[in-house]
Parts: structure tokens; C-alpha cells; sequence
């Protein structure tokens, strides 16, 4: 009787470990955030328009938006992390996370490290100084003696030591706060971040103002785990999509190309 | 040594040798110099401290309970940003300056204390044998009390040192390019938190090492090799 049941077990876990094999397919990535119901990002408060916390205290913002539309279409809860600039990769690779959501420049270094969707919209690259500077435009800011500041190893510095080699730079691991307070106290002459957050700084630090000519373009994406390839595929496929139906535009008209989203958040 | 490759990446970390080697420099000259003047006003807060007169003690008392009760990264911010709008011209200092002067304060307080314990430790038998001898005031410091104060207390210093040097790392906020600022450089290009944090962890460790094989060497000079050697 007993060798009776263990032969019968056995031939179940045979016939078990069969079916799984005949299964169409390993449960993936995707499988996983349907399975959950949850697609977990993960974020930084970066400040409008891409991230922030309205008047309301909800989050949004333009990143913010994206994804909850991913969700929605997806049928699936939405739930955000908040991390630190400097914490957003770590938190990926760790699996806290199925993507990061954030004004994340697709660097070939990253990209060694990341798997990245296609870009989701690109930004400018500007430098602003003090109100009552002497400079101008941005070229002038390129001279021996001036400093300029940056987050630390963001794509904006890389675009000061690329555009500004004759200036110093000041690199800034705090993030970009940190540039445009140093900026208003006099600590260095022009600060190097992207159009959006320039504006920002200026309605609320008051005494800043934007220099002259966009120093460079830079495409922005969304960041998923390395071996998560159809995550991956999925996000490109999903640009294609809200693009040709234009709700991609909507988003981008709304948040990144006019000052629309201020009265209903701000 | 392929399989190291896996876990820790030392090609990449070669690729930023430059920027280790003058990052550990920084924070050995933000460290150094920020232990002389500690060190240095931790003595002077100290006498203040234990003097008689209320016109000494009570603002120095409030002045190490104030640095006591608010974190180092505020005090660094408040000077880092701070400071230009009381003195204009200090704004185009470099970074390094705010960042030793805000480390300085903030360590002289603890070692205010610590120092202060050294010289209430010294036997009074000790004070009142210098004063019969006929030591003024300074000599009997300088001779008899000092000495003994600091052999006494060097364990406690060394270990508010070695926090001074750990410290040190927060000055990569103002962009102090110290060794913690070289380990986010290279964390942040490449991606790699083991390559740039052990990197940087170890070089502390230097440090230590180096810092508790000199405090044998001054305990030494200050008190003999046979200090405390019978109780």
C-alpha cells in the first residue's frame, strides 16, 4: 500500500513538473506586476513638472501622469515609491521597483547598467545665474574664473564640462536645489539644469534668471531591470501607441510645453 | 583573480585613480586641519569651561549644548549658505574653507568636553605640588597638568578624531571633492556601488589605522611608555 502511494506520487510530480513545462512560457516580469496587481516606480521629487507634490498633497506631475495612464491601461494599482536621485538605480536592481520613472538621461553608462525604453520626451539644457549678473547668455559663462554648478555626475553636468571647459565645475551630490540656492547666495556664478526646473527655480527663488540659448537637447526614458526584456518591449510598444493616438501629445502639451498644469496644481 | 571581476570590478576603480588620490587628499587635509583648530578651541572652550567666573563658563556651556543639540549636515548648510549673506566676501571662497570651519566648531565642542574631563582627572596633589614649587599659572599647564590631561583622555580623542574623519564625507554635499565625493563620482558614472563604496570604505580604514598607531606614538611622548602601566 505505502509503495502503492509513492509510486503514485511520484508519477503525480512527473506528470506535475510535465505540465509546467508545457505551460506556455515562464511566469515573467509582466506576469508578475498582473499576478501582484501593482505596478510598483519608483521616483524622485524633483520638483514640477515632471514630479512634485501638488497643492493638494497628491503627487504628480508629467513622469507621474505616464504611468498612471500605464497602469490604467494595464487594468493595475499604481503604487509609487519616493527615492532619493542617488537611490533610483539601487532600488531597481534590488527589485523594490519595475521601473523608474523619472528625468533620467539614457547614458551609455547607465544603459551598461539598465535597460532603458525608448525615449519619452526630451528637454533642453539651459544655465541661469543671478538677476543682477552681468551674463547673458550661457557663453559668457564659459570664461576662467567662473564657477558653475551642476548635479553631480547628471547629464547636465556632462553637458557643462562638454559645452563650458574653460569654467570650473562645482559638482553637487545634494541634487539640483542645492545648485540653484548656491546660485542665489553667490556661491557660483551660473547653475546648469533643464528648461522645466529653471522656470521653476525662478518664480520661487525670485532673484534668478534664465541665460540665453539652449546649451543642449537631452532624451529622457524610463529605466527598467536588465533581464526584464519584455517589460522593456512593453514600455517601447506603449510610446508607439499613446503617440499615434496622441494622448502622449496631450501629456506633453499639458505639462511640458506650456505653463497649463499651474492652475490646476499650483 | 577573474573571478574577482564578478564582485569587484578593480578596473573600473583604476580608471579613477586620479580622482581617489586627490579625494583622499582633500579629506586628509579637511581631517588634519580641522583636528588642529578643534583641538585648539576645544582647549580654550575648555579652560573657559571650568573657570569660576559665570562670564566664562555659561556661553561656552550654551555654545557646546547648541552644537550638542543640532546635526553636523545643518551646521554645514547654515555656514555653507549662511555665511555670504553676513559677510559678502566670503562667497567666492572656495568650498573647502565653510566646510573646515563648520567641521572645526562643530568638533571643538566634543573635544571641549573630553578635555575638560582630562584636566578635572589630574590628581590635585599634582596642582598643589606645582603651585609649591612656585609654577605660575601657565607653566603649571603646560608642565604638569596638560600633559597628563591629554595622555589621559587619548582614547576618547582618538575616537572623536576617527568621527571627525568619517565626518568628513559630509563635505562631498558642498562639493568638497573629498574621497566620498570620488565614491559618488564613480557610482554614479558606472553604476557600481561595490567598486565605489569599498573603495572608499577601505581607504577610511587607512586612515583609522594610521590615526591608532599615532595616538600610541603621542601617548608616548606625553606620559612615557609606562603610563597607567600599574593600575
Amino acid at each position: 500500500m505505502a509503495s502503492l502511494l509513492r509510486k503514485l506520487s511520484l508519477a503525480l510530480a512527473i506528470a506535475l513538473s510535465w505540465i509546467g513545462f508545457a505551460l506556455p512560457g515562464h511566469a515573467d516580469e509582466m506576469d508578475d506586476i498582473l499576478k501582484r496587481g501593482e505596478l510598483r516606480i519608483a521616483v524622485q521629487t524633483q520638483g514640477p513638472p515632471v514630479s512634485f507634490i501638488d497643492r493638494n498633497g497628491k503627487r504628480t506631475g508629467l513622469a507621474i501622469e505616464l504611468a498612471e495612464m500605464m497602469a490604467k491601461d494595464l487594468g493595475v494599482k499604481l503604487v509609487i515609491q519616493d527615492y532619493d536621485w542617488k537611490a533610483l538605480i539601487p532600488a531597481l536592481l534590488a527589485g523594490k521597483v519595475d521601473m523608474i520613472a523619472a528625468d533620467m538621461a539614457p547614458t551609455p553608462q547607465r544603459a551598461a547598467q539598465l535597460l532603458f525604453s525608448r525615449p519619452m520626451f526630451y528637454q533642453e539644457t539651459a544655465a541661469f545665474a543671478l538677476k543682477d549678473s552681468p551674463l547673458k547668455t550661457w557663453q559668457e559663462a564659459n570664461a576662467e574664473g567662473k564657477l558653475v554648478g551642476a548635479t553631480q555626475a547628471s547629464s547636465y553636468a556632462a553637458a557643462a564640462k562638454r559645452y563650458m571647459p574653460k569654467a570650473t565645475l562645482k559638482e553637487f551630490s545634494g541634487g539640483t536645489v542645492d545648485v540653484a540656492q548656491a546660485v542665489s547666495t553667490g556661491r557660483i556664478d551660473a547653475g546648469v539644469s533643464d528648461v522645466a526646473n529653471i522656470r521653476t527655480f525662478i518664480k520661487e527663488y525670485g532673484n534668478l534668471k534664465i541665460l540665453e540659448n539652449a546649451m543642449a537637447r537631452e532624451p529622457l526614458a524610463f529605466a527598467v531591470n536588465p533581464s526584464h526584456n519584455h517589460l522593456k518591449f512593453w514600455l517601447d510598444n506603449y510610446i508607439e501607441v499613446v503617440s499615434a493616438d496622441k494622448r502622449l501629445d496631450e501629456l506633453l502639451d499639458y505639462w511640458w510645453n506650456s505653463d497649463a498644469w499651474e492652475k490646476d496644481h499650483k | 583573480m577573474e573571478w574577482l571581476l564578478d564582485y569587484y570590478n578593480y578596473r573600473i576603480v583604476g580608471q579613477y585613480l586620479d580622482q581617489l588620490a586627490y579625494g583622499f587628499g582633500q579629506t586628509l587635509f579637511a581631517a588634519g586641519l580641522s583636528l588642529i583648530l578643534s583641538i585648539t578651541i576645544g582647549l580654550v572652550l575648555a579652560l573657559m569651561r571650568l573657570s569660576k567666573h559665570g562670564i566664562f563658563w555659561r556661553p561656552v556651556s550654551a555654545y557646546i549644548e547648541f552644537i550638542r543639540a543640532t546635526p553636523l549636515l545643518v551646521q554645514i548648510y547654515i555656514i555653507y549658505y549662511g555665511l555670504p549673506s553676513l559677510f559678502p566676501s566670503t562667497a567666492r571662497w572656495n568650498e573647502l574653507w565653510p566646510g573646515i570651519i563648520a567641521l572645526s566648531l562643530h568638533t571643538a565642542a566634543y573635544m571641549a568636553e573630553i578635555i575638560r574631563a582630562g584636566i578635572v582627572s589630574v590628581p590635585k596633589g599634582q596642582i598643589e605640588g606645582a603651585k609649591s614649587v612656585g609654577m605660575t599659572y601657565t607653566q603649571r599647564l603646560r608642565y604638569i597638568i596638560l600633559p597628563q590631561a591629554f595622555a589621559n583622555v587619548l582614547p576618547p580623542l582618538l575616537g572623536q578624531t576617527a568621527v571627525l574623519v568619517k565626518d568628513t564625507s559630509l563635505l562631498s554635499i558642498i562639493t568638497v571633492f573629498e574621497i566620498m565625493s570620488a565614491g559618488l563620482l564613480i557610482n554614479s558614472e558606472r553604476v557600481k556601488p561595490n567598486e565605489s563604496f569599498l573603495t572608499i570604505a577601505a581607504c577610511y580604514l587607512v586612515i583609522y589605522v594610521a590615526l591608532l598607531g599615532l595616538s600610541h606614538l603621542i601617548k608616548t611622548y606625553l606620559a612615557g611608555p609606562a603610563w597607567n602601566a600599574k593600575r
